[in-house]
């Protein structure tokens, strides 16, 4: 946290690199990668043809917690 | 194949077709995703046009490659008939 000196404060750049984690309070995405894909009848049938969009909900913090992500639990 | 299942079988190459268009959205560039994108809307596009020409149209515009106007013909694709 850097000394507030009256107005002289820096706002100091965010500790990790920008924008694998974003800035304070800034939401971001990642920008999808486009690997793999389902075939047609799995992809109707799971609502995605992209398999790493195929999540529930809750299956979000734990997966993508895995994968590096900040989970909210 | 039957009715239904030329019907399901469309259903499945539209998804895939749109979700890739919802990529596309956001990855313009992207080659892969556009080849793919293609090639789900040419296989689209063939076996709708199967369907029709055996099952008459699916959509009301469809109904412009008629002699007469089918459109109003029942069943119309969404309903399902006595033995589907």
């Amino acid at each position: 946290m850097s000394e507030n000196n009256n107005g002289g404060c820096k706002p100091s750049p965010p500790s990790c690199p920008y924008p694998s984690c974003g800035c304070l309070g800034y939401g971001y995405v990642p920008i999808q990668q486009l690997d793999c894909v389902y075939d047609i009848d799995s992809a109707l049938m799971s609502g995605t043809l992209f398999p790493d969009l195929d999540l529930t909900i809750d299956e979000y913090g734990s997966v993508c917690k895995s994968w590096g992500g900040v989970s909210g639990d | 194949m039957t009715k239904q299942e030329k019907l399901l079988e469309l259903q499945k190459y539209n998804f895939a077709a749109y979700d890739l268009l919802l990529f596309l959205d956001t990855h313009p560039e992207d080659k892969t995703g556009f080849a793919m994108f293609r090639d789900m809307v040419e296989k689209m596009k063939r076996l709708k046009a199967e369907y029709e020409e055996q099952y008459g149209p699916l959509e009301p515009y469809s109904a412009a490659k008629f002699d007469t106007f089918k459109w109003l013909e029942s069943p119309w694709p969404w309903e399902k008939e006595g033995n589907a």
